[in-house]
């Protein structure tokens, strides 16, 4: 069964909270908290960093070192990599090579570049577990990682978005054990009916040229993200609950059985109605308030987290859940160990 | 062992043409159709000349550098135009060779039992890069000038069905740790701050695409053992190909390894005659050469392209 067996993350040093984004947006603490229960987040800006250095690929390199050295494993006991994002340090290739380089990987192996957005780490799991249980692997990394405040407007037209997003990594190393602990249920979905309802239009091959220097204007400008927040709010509201149930029948579990739900970070009012909806608030895993929402990093940053904190622990039943742009959405039942 | 079958693609006749680029033609879909509405026509093509449902699709793997939209990407839009409602989605982008790493991702789908029917769409739309007259700077006036458009589909299935099918025997997959600067196209850049891409870039021309072929370095000696490894892996190392397919932006930097190291084998290099075609040019040679296949015949497709990353695979023809 695939087995992770290590996790690691990284976020930036400097702390944006929200008075600070009052300085180039009307905004305030309060109106961002109640709309979203995000106080501060990451933002990644060269100068603050103690290793003077704050790629996509850097802080996935961090995350990467770091569930490498919880698996006590070398980057050289790999045979696959899964890099996930939607914001690499160039538009292609993308910042998988440059992970390589770090990880001192100078012959390569397959690697996956990933852009499935807030559902890319489950998608990156799925696609790992893939590779493990046919074997062609044995030991996978895979890394859900953003540097999303590069590519937000900051201006008062687009602070509807703007607030919501942070940077941050994270990582987990798998291993294809014969053990009884491990990803037990993994279901992915979509349904492209609301493909324009949360995301970032350009650059759009959907028309010539591709990007324009109109694209960064007025308060829909297709170069930053846009999202219908009522609908997206309903479908994920909707959604969330419905894949943790799914996955718990599928193994005969209940609720009850659950230590702990890692949903995907995209607003904490949706985290509620998660915890509202399966009747067990104490288990929904947050962390919004102090990073935003980070993308693909969301959940295996959460995931590192809590395993520091000891909120999981060997033999708890966990539930990894995400809904996003797509729309598309997964779930996965872990048993840890 | 999966079948890779329904190998279609759109009618070049029929929605797009040839175009003067830069002192050459290439070939380019119509501009008045979206990357998704390309995929579509491609994608019912596939099912229908597979012979199956579009409820028998499980999963759908787009690999493709030119969406509808920067997020979500191009598996979105079609999903939406196929009105699939029911499969898994994943979205590639690995330039050049994403057509090979779609086949052995859908592979290993179906190997793990994970997926029965795996809808791959393999398209790049690179011509919309530029348009006739864009100027540009000279660091891109190789990619103006080689860009295409290509598109093709076909199913991984855990069986075979109806028309022609082959045998997937096996692929080798790498992307090496350097940093690439023979093509590659910096923006946007995440981690140039505070934003990664200007109107002020665009006016400038710095977000095209950079194709340098002078630099264009080959990894031959982990090339060539990766080849040597597969065709021990796969037990075709004493038996020639019919076909080697090879795909890359610079053909000319590649001919003398491919005549090398495939001498048995009838050799297809993508040649700019209708341009660059991105990850579709390692597929879209095996239906122009489907009349001359025969079933058991071998066929090795190679790609090579950004990232310092290829892909090759061996098939043999099963009908």
């Amino acid at each position: 069964m695939t087995t992770i067996i290590g996790t690691g993350h990284a976020v930036p040093a400097q702390v944006v909270t929200n008075n600070d984004l009052t300085k180039f947006m009307e905004t305030s603490d309060e109106w961002i908290a109640q709309r979203s229960g995000i106080r501060e987040r990451r933002w990644a800006r060269r100068g603050f960093e103690p290793t003077g250095e704050c790629s996509n690929a850097d802080l996935a390199y961090r995350a990467s070192a770091m569930a490498l050295d919880s698996a006590k494993l070398k980057a050289s006991d790999l045979d696959g990599v899964v890099y996930c994002t939607i914001s690499p340090d160039q538009d292609f290739p993308g910042s998988g090579a440059a992970l390589l380089n770090q990880l001192r990987l100078e012959s390569g192996l397959p690697l996956f570049e990933v852009r499935n957005h807030c559902a890319g780490f489950i998608t990156g799991l799925a696609i790992a577990r893939s590779y493990l249980t046919s074997g062609k692997w044995r030991r996978a990394l895979v890394v859900g990682v953003e540097l999303q405040s590069s590519g937000l407007n900051l201006s008062t037209e687009g602070r509807g978005t703007t607030v919501l997003f942070g940077d941050g990594a994270g990582a987990v190393v798998l291993e294809d054990r014969g053990a009884q602990s491990g990803v037990l249920e993994l279901v992915l979905g979509a349904d492209g009916t609301f493909a324009e309802s949360l995301g970032v239009v350009a650059p759009t091959f959907a028309r010539t040229p591709f990007l324009s220097a109109g694209d960064f204007s007025g308060k829909e400008a297709p170069a930053y993200p846009r999202m219908e927040g009522v609908v997206v709010f309903k479908a994920a509201s909707q959604k969330m609950p419905e894949l943790v149930r799914e996955v718990l029948t599928r193994q005969n579990k209940t609720l009850a059985d659950l230590a702990l739900i890692i949903p995907h970070q995209a607003n904490q009012r949706i985290l509620d109605m998660l915890g509202q909806a399966l009747e067990c608030p104490e288990k929904v895993y947050s962390h919004i308030a102090k990073y935003g929402n980070t993308t693909a990093a969301t959940i295996p940053l959460a995931l590192s987290e809590a395993v520091i904190e000891g909120r999981v622990k060997t033999g708890d039943l966990i539930c990894l859940v995400t809904f996003g742009a797509g729309f598309a959405w997964g779930a996965s039942l872990i048993r840890w160990g | 062992m999966s079948h890779l079958l329904g190998l279609a693609k759109p009618s070049s006749e029929q929605h797009g043409a040839l175009v003067p680029r830069a002192n050459r033609e290439i070939f380019q879909y119509s501009l008045a159709l979206a990357p998704s509405e390309i995929a579509a026509i491609s994608c019912l093509e596939t099912i229908k000349s597979a012979g199956i449902s579009i409820k028998d699709i499980d999963w759908v793997v787009a690999a493709t550098q030119t969406p509808d939209f920067n997020n979500p990407g191009l598996a979105s839009c079609l999903i939406k135009r196929l009105e699939i409602k029911h499969a898994a989605i994943i979205e590639l982008k690995q330039p050049g060779c994403g057509a090979i790493y779609a086949i052995d991702l859908a592979d290993s789908l179906v190997r793990s039992g994970a997926a029965k029917n795996v809808l791959v769409i393999a398209m790049d739309l690179l011509s919309r890069y530029f348009g006739e007259d864009t100027p540009t700077k000279v660091s891109a006036a190789n990619a103006r000038e080689r860009f295409a458009d290509g598109a093709c589909s076909f199913l991984v299935s855990k069986n075979r069905a109806q028309g022609r099918s082959y045998r997937l025997l096996g692929t080798a997959l790498r992307t090496t740790a350097r940093l690439e600067r023979s093509y590659f196209c910096h923006l946007p850049a995440a981690d140039r701050f505070p934003q990664r891409l200007t109107p002020q870039d665009i006016e400038i021309g710095d977000h095209y695409p950079v194709l340098s072929p002078d630099e264009f370095e080959l990894e031959s000696v982990l090339l060539r053992s990766d080849i040597e490894q597969l065709r021990i892996r796969t037990a075709v190392d004493k038996s020639p190909f019919r076909f080697c397919i090879v795909d890359t932006p610079v053909p000319e930097k590649l001919t003398p390894f491919v005549a090398e190291n495939f001498t048995e084998s009838e050799i297809i290099v993508r040649k700019a005659s209708s341009g660059y075609q991105g990850v579709a040019g390692a597929i879209l040679p095996l239906l122009g050469a489907a009349t001359k296949l025969q079933s058991s015949d071998r066929v090795c497709l190679l790609s090579l392209a950004s990232g310092a990353a290829w892909g090759a695979a061996i098939l043999e023809v099963e009908q």
